[in-house]
């Protein structure tokens, strides 16, 4: 059986959401993460989230 | 319940991944098409991904005016998502199984690789953030 004691550091980051945007270019995924970035938070204040961007690689779909 | 598999790796890690022999990455890649059809054979499947190579990762940053910045620099001991599998199962527990099955994806040499899955509650929306 699976080992599920999940213990994780303190310092690690926990993903708490994601966006799969389908661009031209890397640029434009970048500014479309900036506008995410400027979501508000408290106060109406732009949170400035850092929001991680990553290409896709070409991975084997699933057999169908 | 919806569930999130993650596979995540150091760019240690992706170094090493990337010596791996042709033979053993061709089993990894059979293992990984035929999980994908368990999944979508048992009727939990959602959604897989991929990712590509933590060197193309970037930071992005809101400016003043709202304008990207990417200037961020990654420490050397992030964890970078190189995997994803959405699945629809009934507990928690059987999404652990499924994790389990993922974790024993052949790595060099065919040997289970044993690579940890971080396994998350993938929420159904706003309504689940009482909004």
């Amino acid at each position: 059986m699976p080992v599920t004691d999940g213990v994780f550091p303190e310092s690690k980051e926990f993903l708490l959401g994601y966006w799969i945007v389908d661009v031209a270019t890397p640029e434009r995924a970048c500014a479309i993460a900036g506008r995410i970035s400027a979501a508000p938070g408290p106060g109406g204040m732009p949170t400035n989230v850092p929001i991680e961007v990553r290409g896709f690689a070409s991975y084997p779909e699933p057999e169908s | 319940m919806r569930f999130i598999l993650m596979m995540t790796g150091t760019r240690a890690n992706w170094d090493e991944y990337a010596k791996w022999s042709k033979e053993d990455l061709e089993q990894n890649v059979a293992f990984m098409r035929a999980f994908g059809k368990e999944l979508k054979d048992s009727g939990v499947f959602v959604a897989t991904e991929g990712l590509g190579w933590p060197g193309e990762a970037k930071m992005v940053r809101a400016g003043k005016n709202g304008e990207a910045i990417t200037d961020g620099v990654f420490p050397e001991s992030k964890e970078f998502l190189a995997g994803y599998w959405i699945i629809d199962v009934e507990s928690p527990e059987q999404a652990y199984k499924i994790a389990a099955r993922a974790s024993a994806a052949p790595g060099p040499g065919g040997k289970p690789g044993g690579i940890p899955i971080e396994v998350r509650q993938v929420l159904s929306g706003h309504a689940d953030l009482g909004l």
